[in-house]
């Protein structure tokens, strides 16, 4: 039992030591400037003024519906490819298989850096600088993560369900859409919000792609290039730039969890 | 397989002639000039202040469109160079004075002088100030236009420096005088003084000013390395003392700035550019008033410049043209005034500020920018590293040198020894 406790209070401790700077900064953005620095965390007297800086000055809406459609985008388009990709890969092993595998651990294996320039300049020779299709279809290749996950939960699923479907007269994708696809569902939408997440959080590539259309990450850092500290307002900011991402992996956090934990254990 | 290889092949190709033709624009008619800026979109006074100077711009030139676009202060470079290796730069560009030699060595960019005529530049830049324009020529030349600058500023709450028995019309003029003031301070409970030398990003201009005012410097204006070298230790070590004898904070500078903000600190000394923004924390809080950088007892101050200057990418003769009209109205009376009066910012033609139609009002009312105006009298050139990675040594410098010594408590002279060495190798001199 004393054993257990303590396990319990090094976990909690590792909590606080994680979440104690979010839950500050969240409080710090109710403070009003002249209290900002002061050494209690609570604010005494609480403000939205803030906020009501971060919405009046910040194009706050528009940076967040450009990056909830980036991130739905990529989303969706990663899942489009990564799941057939991954059928594919179960349902029909053999060298091409394991060469599609291997494809995906190296696109996960080689750093974003390296192919940030050919992706640019694909993007600048095709027009699409400040569109979506820009942001969207070079994130693409970012699937190998994807794919392998869903490889991994595909691999769990008995052939002889794909096996009694083929006798039932289903081709390969009806097998794919009316069996393989609800038993995936789980995973489908924790790899879903992962990739929502990392694309939600990327910096680089829309700063390079879309600078004229803007994300939140682009915006929040503008407030860099204020002239003087000005954390109320950023920190308001970045509260409410987070709050839709923080709510999606609330929803979604128990399938997450559980995809990492399943992931490698067959 | 050879169908599908052809059909991309022919997309692609479709999409380059299409992106080519896109970049033939015509020099008759209206024109649309873009414009990279760090200052353009910040949700304070500085995105509204270039707001207002675009807005006024266009309204006085209906011929010509400002297509503006803002970009993280620390990734401007990044996005110019990506934008021209893609073959679409910027007509416009805003670049900080610390990336400036980085952009002369590594873009295809006009000189600004060389795009008017020499009569049309002698009457566009003679209400310039003249000490200014000569620190920033290149080869002779100015080709990046001095356009947001500021220098050194003591900012001090008023209020604080009676309480601590301090004279508010007797600002202190020298480091030595810095400490004590600091000091007495201290003793009544506020933040001392900070000088603001330690930042990553904007501070490395206060470096360049304090060691210039203890008769150093941190490179010679060929880009050789000189901040280890006696005057230098000298200097950093003075502002080091400020901290070890307990009269400076050792915070970062946003808390610093944010704890003046508070009414907690009693002085700071930081950009000009920040008085916009400590005027509207300081409003009917305290007594905000200024000074001029505090240098070293019996030698002359001698401060350099911080800010951004305006550089052209444009293509062709057209764009070139507008992009000079745009940067002639910016840096015309009526557009320091905008920047003055807005932003905070020098303004870089000294007349405007008894001139009852452009800034006379606004000073008359706030003298307040006057000290860091009286300094470009004697301005000295922002020096540069030499080098492809002298934006990388100045961060090394300031991150590796300068906060060790002046927050942490590093050893001055060995400091300053072992970063030298680094630099050195980095830049080659």
């Amino acid at each position: 039992m004393g054993r257990r406790a303590a396990w319990h209070a090094a976990l909690i401790a590792a909590s606080v030591v994680l979440l104690g700077p979010v839950v500050l900064a969240v409080l710090a953005s109710f403070k009003t400037p002249s209290s900002l620095f002061e050494a209690n965390p609570l604010p005494v007297h609480p403000t939205l003024g803030n906020y009501t800086a971060a919405v009046a000055r910040f194009p706050l809406g528009r940076l967040l519906v450009n990056t909830a459609v980036t991130s739905a985008g990529v989303m969706l388009a990663q899942l489009v490819v990564a799941v057939p990709a991954a059928y594919g890969v179960v349902r029909f092993s053999g060298r091409a298989g394991r060469l599609v595998l291997a494809a995906g651990s190296l696109s996960v294996v080689v750093p974003v850096q390296a192919y940030l320039v050919p992706q640019f300049l694909m993007v600048s020779e095709l027009g699409w600088q400040n569109t979506f299709a820009g942001m969207i279809v070079p994130q693409l290749s970012g699937a190998g993560i994807a794919l392998l996950l869903l490889h991994q939960h595909l691999r769990a699923i008995p052939p002889s369900l794909g096996e009694a479907a083929a006798l039932d007269g289903a081709s390969s994708l009806q097998t794919l859409w009316y069996v393989v696809l609800p038993l995936l569902r789980p995973t489908l939408v924790a790899v879903g919000i992962l990739v929502f997440i990392t694309t939600w959080n990327e910096y680089l590539w829309p700063l390079l792609s879309a600078p004229g259309l803007g994300t939140v990450q682009t915006g929040l850092a503008l407030f860099g290039n204020t002239e003087g500290a000005n954390p109320g307002p950023l920190l308001a900011a970045a509260t409410l730039a987070t709050l839709p991402v923080l709510a999606g992996y609330v929803v979604a956090a128990r399938r997450v969890t559980n995809a990492f934990m399943h992931a490698g254990l067959h | 397989m050879k169908r599908l290889l052809s059909v991309a092949v022919t997309a692609c190709l479709l999409a380059t002639v299409g992106a080519c033709g896109n970049s033939d624009d015509s020099s008759d008619g209206p024109i649309t000039l873009s414009f990279l800026s760090y200052n353009y979109g910040t949700p304070d006074v500085g995105g509204e202040g270039t707001q207002q100077l675009i807005d006024a711009f266009e309204k006085s030139h209906p011929d010509i469109t400002i297509a503006p676009q803002g970009v993280p202060v620390a990734d401007t470079l990044t996005r110019v160079r990506s934008r021209t290796a893609a073959g679409d730069p910027p007509d416009v560009a805003q670049i900080g004075w610390s990336k400036v030699a980085a952009a002369y060595r590594g873009l295809p960019l006009t000189p600004v002088q060389d795009i008017p005529t020499a009569d049309e530049w002698r009457s566009a830049t003679a209400g310039l100030s003249q000490p200014l324009l000569r620190a920033v020529e290149h080869e002779g030349k100015v080709a990046a236009m001095p356009y947001t600058l500021s220098t050194p500023t003591l900012f001090y709450n008023a209020d604080l420096f009676r309480k601590a028995g301090l004279d508010p019309a007797k600002p202190p003029a020298t480091i030595a005088e810095a400490q004590r003031a600091g000091l007495a301070l201290v003793r009544i409970g506020a933040s001392g003084v900070y000088f603001d030398i330690a930042g990553a990003s904007k501070s490395d201009f206060l470096t360049q000013s304090v060691v210039a005012a203890n008769g150093g410097s941190v490179a010679t204006p060929d880009g050789r390395v000189t901040f280890d070298q006696p005057a230098a230790v000298e200097a950093l070590t003075a502002v080091q003392q400020l901290t070890t004898s307990g009269a400076q904070p050792a915070v970062a500078e946003a808390d610093a700035i944010a704890a003046f903000k508070a009414g907690k600190l009693g002085a700071l000394v930081t950009s000009t550019a920040l008085l916009a923004g400590l005027e509207e924390a300081a409003n009917g809080h305290f007594e905000l008033r200024t000074g001029g950088m505090p240098g070293f007892a019996g030698k002359p101050v001698r401060t350099t410049f911080s800010g951004a200057g305006l550089v052209v990418l444009a293509k062709d003769d057209a764009h070139k043209q507008a992009a000079w009209e745009f940067i002639k109205f910016l840096t015309s009376a009526e557009g320091y005034t905008i920047i003055t009066s807005k932003i905070g910012y020098l303004p870089l033609r000294p007349d405007l500020v008894k001139d009852p139609r452009y800034l006379g009002p606004y000073f008359a009312k706030d003298p307040r920018i006057g000290p860091a105006l009286d300094q470009l009298e004697t301005v000295r050139p922002y020096t540069f590293f030499d080098g492809p990675q002298a934006d990388r040594a100045v961060a090394t410098l300031q991150d590796d040198a300068v906060a060790p010594i002046v927050l942490r408590g590093a050893d001055p002279a060995s400091t300053l020894a072992e970063v030298a060495a680094q630099v050195r190798s980095m830049t080659g001199r």
